[in-house]
């Protein structure tokens, strides 16, 4: 079985829900491995000047990117309304999001989403030109109801994928043998571990690239060498 | 001046037969009228039987024999006495119907009191016997209707003799007719007319009988009853029965077996192969309900003022319009053409009204009108309907069977086709609108002048009707999609209406929002390339004009489509669906605004600023205003909205947290039962899902309480609360729900924590060791606050009922594991959530309890829990 991971979000326990996006996945032949970042836990707050207990976004972003900036996630969704002034879904979801692709992290390839149980109100808080423009910029994958949750994370977990992305691809393989040593093809590669190759290509830099290039190249050659031996 | 003499009508003995079988001309109306008898008396159930119709002894014998051919009508009304047989039975042109309108709770339906000189053109002899309930015996009328056949002006009618006498059930029975309880039964014997023909080979051997004119009688009958409201209360069977031919009966197809129940069955199917509309009259008559429908599903429905109020006031009209294929179908179902069965029928209190609607019969003139315009009209050809009227005042009297019913001016109001001014032009001329002005999209792929085209609808028709094809594979010169959106454009014109006159309006939403979805989705993704395209500096400003431009065509368009619809009054579910017409036009105004701001910054690269900024300035005052005009048009529809907008903060609140819950609970319930379909669960875990949905099933019944008096604007799952204060005050106010028995003491040592915490779920837990306590007979309970630190507090809650059994004493936090279980001694048991639950509930809120001991404050167990905070 393949393994679909998720991130999600959320100041209230939806067991019940995962428990039956599980059950979906599992008869599409997927096994879910899910993470749950509970902002309900006290250590994600702080007491503002009246000393009101709220949401503290600093401990947020910091423990985010310690704990799952590299993590290969498949989905991450998140609740909308956190129950708190200052901070909400919309915020904190853009800010995982650019901050994973400007930062390189491997969280980027993840697909994003918003969930809510009153989407109209939502609605109402996007209601104008600069919001919307900043809404379609950001490019979050989905919108769902909280009433169709599991439905609708079943849905963008198994839909196939509208982006295919060959370093994704690559790096995934590689890291699959991360301490396995490389020696041929590529010199300037030659002694690494297949696990150092794919943080070269993961944060794009000069030889990463170049790399891939070369891989493709050479497996063109291979191929077309191939095809010669049968004519 | 001789004296005054006076004088008097004589009525002659030929009387009989001018209203009997000369009047009556036709067999199956001489039926229908004796049956039309038996339903004025109140029948359930009206029998007619044929009997010795192929061996008889009708041509050698004088008079009638046991042998001679019968036909008896029996039903099951209320029956006569010998009184009512004499002054209302024999009682010339006397008739109920005039006096009563209804009685036994029917519309009454015959009307002149002469029918049932119908048994004379049937039979040459009566026998009528009669009973009703409350008589024992049975009256029995003899009627020979040749001694009424003489020539001789002297003879008055009434000086023949008829003879009558009265019968016991044993005497009945030697009649050869068995008992019944009540009601009439007329035997009519030595037929005049050959019902059944015997054909005969060159021998003279009989080969077999012709039955076709019982099937003519069934038929006659079946189109005689209403389909739609007929005897719908008071359920009117008629049946025919003919035991000498069951067998011909049996060779018949369905819709030629004469023996049986009479049922009307035309417009069973048609629904949902045709276009109809039906309109009727609500309201006392004042309104006019009228609903066209296509295929079965609704296309509009519209309440208006009646303009023909009063002289038609009970009236519904339903018509069906046959596209070629439909009129396949209706063969198949049938058995005959269309064209063959008649068109729009009338109906007077649930009977026919002949001869309307029969074949070649153009009562509304409907051919005559087609001849004046071919395409545009609806010929007789092309519906099949019916008008209904419930008539109680007599507004529709009727003539004869020959000349309908008398033309007054409620018929006018009802039929009139000069400039479509009548309540039934009114109908068809939007169901002529709707399939034949220029909207011919029902028509077939093969429906044209082509000679081709026509060979092959002809071979659809036939396989239709030989149930070779069936309706989904037909094909349709237009798919649904562009059907939907023709009708959408078309629909004001369609429906026609005027303003003033419209109650109330419904358009199928589908029609609008499909409408609106496609272009939604397809401006959507034009101005997201467009705003990649300007980040990418793709862009230039005369492609931002051009697109400019399609913006104003299409706020435009859009202006005009919700203006239409403004004009009416119009249905929840159809305003709803207009609201989003002006919210896909506010969009394209935004858009415009945006792309207009683009083009500002274009220009102002190019020093052409100050034209452009003016113009962006006009466009964003305009769409100032119209988002000013939205709103108000937002205020104006409130009611259509969300029902959240009338509820208060706190009540917005509480539906939140509600709908998270009772999610939580749907899905727990949905896995609940995957797991025990698949067989794939075990007990303790089962155990655990059930206990959390009992847990959500708390959280919803604590909100209820908590509704009338929490403050719910605020979450009531994150709450920032002083926990001492809050449980103080939670338990002043429903601590007596427990149990009277029941006092709470607080040592509260000044202590004090703040704390952001689900207050709902907090008075769970209290509420859950409170019942233990109770449980286990505790009558005094006392809550110990004590800061630990300003971070920390300890609550310790002791009880003086009967402690933890000794059982448990060495490892006591086992009690808090989830399948542990104690029963109390009071015999309560199954309430609150358990420790187990109690426990975990604390532990999300960074909090823990222990259980302390027996004995230590009181009597009874003391537990601890320590909240902590930031």
């Amino acid at each position: 079985m393949s393994v679909t991971r998720l991130l999600y979000i959320d100041d209230n326990r939806i067991d019940s829900q995962i428990e039956n996006l599980r059950k979906k996945l599992k008869r599409s032949g997927f096994d879910l491995d899910e993470t749950f970042l509970n902002l309900n836990d006290e250590n994600f707050k702080k007491r503002n000047e009246n000393q009101k207990v709220i949401l503290d976004l600093k401990k947020i972003k910091e423990y985010i990117i310690e704990n799952y900036s590299q993590e290969n996630f498949d989905i991450v969704a998140s609740d909308y309304d956190y129950s708190d002034e200052n901070v909400d879904g919309y915020q904190l979801l853009s800010w995982i999001k650019n901050q994973s692709k400007s930062q390189k992290y491997r969280l980027r390839f993840a697909q994003f989403c918003l969930y809510s149980a009153e989407q109209d109100k939502i609605v109402e808080k996007l209601n104008s030109p600069d919001q919307i423009k900043k809404l379609v910029k950001l490019k979050i994958d989905d919108f769902i109801d909280r009433n169709n949750l599991a439905e609708d994370l079943f849905s963008l977990f198994i839909k196939p994928k509208e982006k295919y992305s060959y370093s994704k691809h690559l790096i995934d393989y590689l890291e699959k043998y991360p301490d396995l040593t490389f020696n041929s093809v590529y010199p300037k590669f030659k002694g690494k571990s297949l696990s150092e190759i794919a943080h070269e290509i993961d944060k794009d830099l000069p030889n990463g690239i170049d790399f891939q290039k070369n891989l493709v190249e050479l497996t063109i050659a291979h191929l077309v060498d191939l095809n010669k031996f049968e004519y | 001046m001789g004296d005054i003499q006076k004088l008097h009508f004589k009525t002659n003995v030929q009387l009989k037969s001018i209203i009997g079988k000369d009047l009556i001309n036709d067999d199956n109306i001489a039926i229908l009228e004796l049956v039309k008898n038996s339903f004025d008396a109140d029948a359930k159930n009206v029998t007619v039987t044929y009997l010795n119709l192929k061996d008889n002894d009708d041509k050698i014998n004088k008079t009638f024999s046991d042998k001679t051919s019968r036909l008896i009508i029996q039903d099951n009304g209320l029956g006569m006495d010998l009184d009512g047989i004499q002054d209302r039975w024999l009682n010339i042109a006397y008739s109920e119907k005039k006096a009563n309108k209804t009685q036994h709770k029917r519309r009454m339906a015959g009307a002149k009191g002469v029918g049932r000189f119908s048994c004379d053109r049937l039979g040459e002899y009566l026998n009528l016997y009669a009973k009703t309930k409350k008589d024992s015996e049975y009256v029995k009328l003899k009627i020979d209707w040749k001694l009424f056949e003489i020539e001789d002006e002297k003879k008055e009618i009434q000086s023949i003799p008829l003879q009558s006498q009265s019968l016991t059930k044993t005497e009945l029975a030697k009649c050869g007719i068995e008992p019944f309880e009540q009601g009439v039964l007329l035997e009519v014997i030595k037929l005049r007319s050959s019902w059944a023909y015997p054909i005969k080979d060159k021998n003279g051997i009989i080969t077999k009988w012709d039955t076709e004119k019982f099937v003519d009688l069934k038929k006659y009958l079946e189109k005689l009853i209403n389909p739609n409201q007929a005897f719908e209360s008071d359920d009117f069977g008629i049946f025919i029965d003919a035991p000498e031919f069951t067998n011909e009966n049996n060779n018949r197809e369905a819709h030629e077996k004469f023996i049986g129940k009479v049922q009307n069955r035309i417009f069973d199917k048609l629904d949902f192969k045709s276009t109809s509309i039906e309109t009727k009259t609500i309201e006392n008559g004042e309104v006019i309900y009228t609903e066209l429908k296509d295929k079965g599903e609704t296309v509009f429905w519209i309440k208006e003022k009646n303009p023909y109020y009063p002289f038609v006031k009970n009236v519904k009209t339903s018509l069906y319009y046959l596209n070629p294929y439909a009129k396949a179908f209706f063969t198949k179902q049938t058995g005959i053409q269309s064209v063959n069965y008649g068109s729009v029928f009338l109906f007077i209190n649930g009977f026919r009204i002949s001869p309307y609607g029969e074949v070649g019969n153009d009562w509304l003139g409907l051919d005559q009108r087609k001849a004046q315009g071919t395409r545009r009209y609806l010929g007789l050809r092309d519906i099949i309907g019916q008008i209904e009227i419930l008539d109680e005042q007599n507004d529709f009297q009727i003539v004869s069977s020959r000349e309908g019913i008398v033309r007054n001016d409620n018929f006018k109001n009802l039929t009139n086709s000069e400039r479509n001014d009548s309540y039934f032009y009114k109908s068809l001329r939007r169901l002529e609108r709707y399939v034949v002005e220029g909207l011919n999209w029902d028509s077939s792929i093969y429906d044209s002048q082509d000679k081709e085209d026509a060979k092959i609808l002809k071979e659809i028709e036939s396989k239709i009707v030989s149930g070779d094809i069936f309706e989904d594979d037909l094909e349709f010169r237009e798919d649904y999609k562009t059907k939907q959106r023709r009708i959408y454009s078309a629909i004001h014109s369609i429906i026609s209406a005027k303003t003033n006159d419209v109650i109330e309006l419904y358009i199928n939403e589908k029609l609008i929002t499909q409408k609106i979805e496609e272009e939604k989705e397809k401006s959507e993704r034009e101005f997201q390339q467009l705003i990649e395209d300007f980040d990418n500096k793709k862009i230039d400003s005369e492609t931002l004009s051009r697109i400019l431009q399609r913006k104003a065509e299409q706020n435009a368009d859009l202006e005009k489509q919700i203006n239409e619809f403004e004009k009416y009054n119009t249905n929840d579910v159809t305003s709803k669906a207009i609201l989003e017409l002006q919210n896909y036009k506010k969009t394209v105004e935004e858009q415009t605004v945006l792309i207009l701001q683009l083009q500002f910054q274009l220009d102002n690269l190019k020093g052409e600023k100050a034209k452009a900024e003016k113009t962006a300035n006009t466009y964003k005052e305009k769409a100032e205003k119209a988002e000013t005009n939205f709103n108000i048009e937002k205020e104006k529809n409130l009611y259509l909205l969300a029902t959240r907008r009338t509820l208060s903060p706190d009540a917005d609140g509480l539906i939140h947290t509600i709908k998270i819950n009772n999610i939580e609970v749907r899905d727990g319930l949905d896995n609940i039962i995957d797991d025990l379909t698949e067989d794939d669960f075990e007990v303790e875990d089962l155990i655990k899902k059930l206990g959390f949905l009992k847990l959500n099933a708390e959280r919803s019944l604590k909100m209820a309480e908590f509704a009338t008096r929490a403050d719910l604007k605020e979450d009531i799952e994150k709450k920032n609360v002083d926990i001492v204060a809050y449980i103080k005050e939670y338990i002043s106010l429903y601590g007596e729900t427990f149990s009277d028995k029941i006092s709470f003491k607080f040592q509260t040592n000044n202590s004090y924590l703040n704390k952001k915490i689900s207050v709902l779920n907090l008075s769970i837990i209290l509420d859950n060791l409170i019942s233990n306590a109770v449980k286990w007979n505790a009558k005094n309970i006392l809550m110990d606050f004590e800061n630990i630190n300003e971070k920390q507090l300890a609550l310790v809650i002791s009880d003086d009922g009967n402690g933890l059994t000794n059982k448990f004493l060495d490892d006591p936090n086992r009690i808090f594991e989830l399948s542990v279980r104690e029963v109390p001694p009071s015999g309560m048991s199954g309430s609150g959530i358990g420790l187990f639950y109690t426990k975990i509930l604390l532990n999300d809120m960074n909090c823990n309890i222990s259980f302390l001991g027996n004995n230590l404050k009181l009597k009874g167990a003391s537990f601890k829990i320590i909240f902590n905070t930031i």
